[in-house]
């Protein structure tokens, strides 16, 4: 099985929107799977969390730079499959990131899942 | 030997080796392993073994940072060291452990890169971290990550000739410019178990995995997930925990 993902544009995020897309297109081919697959980039950016970075704030120098956490969430369990870093956090504040980035992996779900339904409708 | 066995004496608390979940092996560093580099270091977790060495050359800056040297880290994985390794361009394992470890070294800003320029847009060093294996026998993320930095610390720049080109024959005292030495740990997940130095032949029933790059102060500078299990936030913070201690430990021996 393979699977093909051009960026005609990109404005950071583009692993996790990729993700996003694949995981749909795979259940759109038909293929049994667990569950679809939701991803997003959170982080740190001057001193605060934040979710979907874009370039902008990926590039950002002050108050501590930024750090860019890009994580794939199995909605249904709400396990992570996939966790890279750049930049820099403490435990804690990864903690937090990790939990605002599972609840707005959520929230791409029913965006998922509704254009699936719609599409087959 | 079976998953099984191995999942009901980790259930146990008991390693192969008779270590704890969470106890590297007997750790060595040996600096200045090689002459030819500008730096060198000989790392061993117990039976895994291997060599890190940094090149120093002058380069052309990369058009977006002119006034910045650049970071290259090169792994390779020698089939003398592992009857899994085969000759040829480097497979997915020396690509993925290049990676991490180019990750932790860059992202913990250990080598102030800006440091490295001679003149702006036209002359600064390129830092190069070459890594080979002599013994592959488990673990190899942190030994790797030790070794590179260890090779770091150890770097001294050749001097420069009357045409700026490094003259490699004379070594000056000056080191890298670091602020400071990030420390790659690796906690595996093993079914439910989380440990640290696998042997090969725990490192081969390795469910997940996540490799951590720490600074001094126990902040996390670099994440990278890897093995198919997936992992929940729960975990992650165990694993952190682990990874914040043991880089403690780790780190005396640089």
């Amino acid at each position: 099985m393979d699977v093909f993902i051009e960026l005609p544009q990109t404005d950071a995020g583009t692993r996790c929107a990729g993700i996003c897309a694949a995981s749909m297109a795979l259940a759109d081919a038909g293929i049994d799977m667990k569950d679809l697959v939701a991803a997003i980039a959170v982080g740190k950016v001057g001193g605060s969390i934040v979710a979907d970075l874009n370039y902008e704030e990926e590039a950002y120098e002050e108050a501590g730079g930024a750090t860019d956490i890009a994580m794939a969430v199995i909605p249904s369990t709400g396990e992570i499959s996939l966790l890279q870093m750049d930049g820099e956090v403490s435990g804690d504040d990864l903690k937090a990131a990790l939990e605002m980035g599972k609840n707005v992996c959520q929230k791409i779900y029913e965006v998922q899942k509704s254009a699936l339904k719609e599409r087959f409708a | 030997m079976s998953r099984e066995h191995l999942l009901k004496a980790l259930g146990k608390g008991i390693r192969y080796d008779g270590r704890k979940l969470t106890e590297y092996r007997k750790i060595t560093v040996e600096y200045g392993a090689s002459e030819s580099a500008e730096g060198s270091a000989k790392v061993s977790f117990g039976d895994t073994e291997l060599i890190a060495g940094v090149k120093l050359g002058v380069e052309t800056p990369y058009s977006d940072t002119p006034d910045q040297g650049n970071l290259m880290v090169n792994v390779e994985l020698l089939p003398l060291s592992s009857p899994m390794y085969e000759p040829g361009p480097p497979g997915e394992e020396a690509i993925e452990l290049a990676r991490v470890v180019d990750r932790g070294i860059r992202e913990s800003k250990s080598i102030d890169t800006k440091n490295l320029c001679i003149t702006p847009g036209e002359k600064a060093w390129g830092v190069i971290i070459d890594i080979c294996s002599l013994n592959a026998a488990g673990g190899m993320f942190d030994a790797a990550g030790l070794a590179a930095i260890a090779a770091v610390k150890d770097a001294k720049f050749p001097a420069i000739d009357e045409h700026g080109a490094a003259d490699y024959n004379t070594k000056t005292d000056k080191g890298l410019p670091l602020t400071r030495l990030p420390i790659t740990i690796t906690v595996y997940m093993i079914g439910e178990h989380l440990l640290v130095d696998p042997l090969t032949e725990e490192e081969a029933n390795t469910d997940g995995r996540l490799t951590l790059a720490l600074v001094d102060d126990g902040a996390i500078c670099a994440l990278q997930k890897g093995g198919e299990a997936p992992l929940t936030i729960a975990t992650i913070g165990e694993m952190v925990k682990i990874a914040q201690e043991k880089s403690k430990e780790l780190r005396k021996h640089l």
